[in-house]
């Protein structure tokens, strides 16, 4: 049995423990919220059907950003963690099977569980922006495939930070931590510095929605300098659209070389 | 089959939870490993496991490596260690399947394993639910389902009430008539008494003695017998009998012989106790000869 076969074989009983698990259901509903939330504030104070598409498309992309961030949250937050708190390690860990195919094993179910929520999410923009316009702008199939990067990325940065703790909790808390506040503080002082965040990934998602400005995709400024006043100078930033998707591939690449070596040296103490 | 420890060593700073192990168990045969809290039982288990990393030295499997070829060294073990917990939202079945096909084993009996472990109706329910007794069923039935050649279970009863002991100790005896070798840690000395070949005990991580139980309950053996008759029995009488040092009168019908010999007098006791009428029912030594070689070798209280 090699590697490979084990890794596919262990995601995917992994990913069945996640689909009947409490946590998927959740998620769904709070999907499930949101898109009635959107579909009824826009059809209450908003005229749709007079907007064009790409507006339509972009309006539900909007979440999309933050949707992924939950769903990383939900199912790597303490993916690796909980092994060592709730003691499944040792079930598994003492077979003949690698620690990396284990990890990987693991990152596939809960990237097939949180790549489900956010399809099931874009396909009910497909289906809210046709309704009105007859026709999905191309845009929102890129908004698509950047949202899905940046799973794969935030997910891989997310286990990465499971594999330091052993406690589940605390690692469930402090990526929320990291991701709802820290990287949006950093994010948000970095403007008043002229420095661009190109090592923020919650910079890097931003092309998930600026994929929609501009007459064509790419055509937004990449640098704005503004002066509110008092001598105060705020830089905003855009990551270009290849810049976005190379900051994400270097935070997956990173996060999957040091979450590796992390959980194979770790100890079942 | 064999397990090897070649100075097998595990430090936590200037700690030393395992000091230079040098063991090695090979063949069919149930060894019991012995040690009070903290003497470095679990961590000799994790370190043949892959669970931990050793300080120094080497964990061998059938002659491979633990830590340099850990799949060819764990391909044919089946492990229990701790109480493990599982996936809530899978079944025992699912479980035990995605182990054999993780494992690749050609051998597997999901059936028969859980059936083994008495949990074989509770197949198609979520692990989740179930109590600390079953899962200990279950990670048993794990450990198992493979038909591996050597089982390394640590402490195997834990949590489980006493007919799960029982169940437990007569699914390893029946194990050992499988050909099959069995390293067990445990805290209680009668099941290793019970179940074991041979015993192994270790203390604040230094091993003390590895011998087959027989020479350890010979050489141990308690020189001190109880006696139940059906009628009176008379203490006097008994003194004089050759070999006898002493004797408590518990009540009428049960006396407490000291006895300053091996087995040879503890016969001649009984033979002259017939020869004088007594009518015995019931003629056993007093103190298991394991427990007194483990407070001779270690001291401290036992289970």
């Amino acid at each position: 049995m090699n590697d490979f076969e084990q890794m596919l074989i262990y995601s995917r009983y992994q990913f069945r423990n996640y689909v009947r698990a409490k946590r998927l259901w959740i998620l769904l509903l709070i999907t499930g919220l949101v898109i009635a939330l959107i579909v009824s504030v826009n059809a209450y104070f908003g005229n749709p059907a007079s907007e064009t598409a790409k507006k339509t498309a972009s309006t539900f992309a909007s979440f999309a950003p933050t949707l992924v961030v939950l769903t990383a949250l939900f199912f790597g937050g303490d993916a690796i963690a909980s092994e060592y708190q709730n003691k499944t390690g040792y079930f598994l860990l003492p077979n003949p099977i690698r620690r990396y195919v284990i990890l990987w094993g693991k990152y596939l179910a809960s990237l097939a569980a949180g790549g489900l929520v956010v399809l099931i999410y874009y396909l009910s923009g497909t289906v809210y922006t046709y309704y009105y316009h007859s026709t999905v702008p191309v845009e929102y199939w890129y908004s698509l495939a950047y949202a899905l990067v940046f799973l794969v990325s935030l997910l891989s940065l997310t286990y990465m930070f499971s594999t330091f703790f052993k406690n589940g909790a605390v690692a469930l808390v402090i990526v929320a931590i990291l991701y709802f506040f820290v990287f949006n503080i950093i994010d948000g002082v970095i403007q008043l510095t002229g420095i661009e965040p190109w090592f923020s990934i919650t910079y890097a998602a931003n092309i998930i929605t600026l994929v929609f400005q501009g007459s064509h995709m790419g055509d937004y400024p990449h640098k704005t300098v503004l002066h509110p006043g008092n001598g105060i100078t705020v830089t905003i930033y855009n990551p270009y659209l290849w810049e976005g998707l190379a900051i994400m591939l270097g935070y997956l690449i990173i996060s999957a070389i040091i979450s590796t070596i992390v959980f194979e040296k770790k100890e079942m103490k | 089959m064999d397990l090897e420890a070649k100075a097998l060593t595990k430090k936590y700073g200037n700690f030393y939870a395992l000091r230079g192990l040098d063991l090695k168990v090979k063949g069919a045969k149930c060894v019991g490993y012995l040690g009070p809290n903290g003497a470095g039982k679990t961590t000799t288990l994790k370190l043949f496991t892959h669970l931990l990393n050793p300080t120094g030295g080497e964990a061998l499997i059938n002659g491979y490596s633990v830590q340099k070829e850990m799949k060819k060294a764990l391909m044919e073990v089946g492990t229990l260690i701790e109480t493990p917990d599982f996936y809530p939202y899978l079944t025992p079945e699912e479980l035990l399947t995605m182990l054999c096909r993780i494992r690749g084993a050609t051998k597997c009996d999901v059936k028969h394993a859980l059936e083994e472990v008495g949990m074989y109706e509770w197949r198609n329910k979520r692990v989740g639910k179930f109590s600390k007794g079953m899962k200990q069923r279950i990670a048993l039935a794990a450990a198992l389902v493979a038909n591996p050649e050597i089982l390394i279970l640590d402490e195997p009863t834990t949590g489980m009430d006493p007919r799960g002991m029982a169940e437990i100790r007569e699914v390893i005896r029946d194990l050992k008539k499988s050909q099959r070798l069995i390293f067990m840690s445990s805290h209680l000395l009668s099941e290793v008494t019970e179940v074991c070949d041979e015993v192994a005990m270790l203390d604040h991580g230094t091993l003390l003695l590895h011998e087959p139980i027989d020479v350890v309950l010979e050489r141990f053996r308690g020189n001190v017998v109880e006696v139940t008759a059906l009628n009176k029995i008379d203490g006097e009488a008994i003194k004089g009998i050759k070999g006898v040092v002493s004797v408590e009168q518990i009540s009428d019908t049960r006396v407490r012989i000291g006895f300053d010999d091996g087995a040879q007098t503890q016969h001649a006791i009984l033979s002259a106790l017939m020869q004088q009428g007594v009518d015995v029912v019931e003629y056993r030594s007093v103190g298991m000869a394991l427990e007194k070689a483990y407070l001779e070798m270690i001291g401290g209280d036992t289970k």
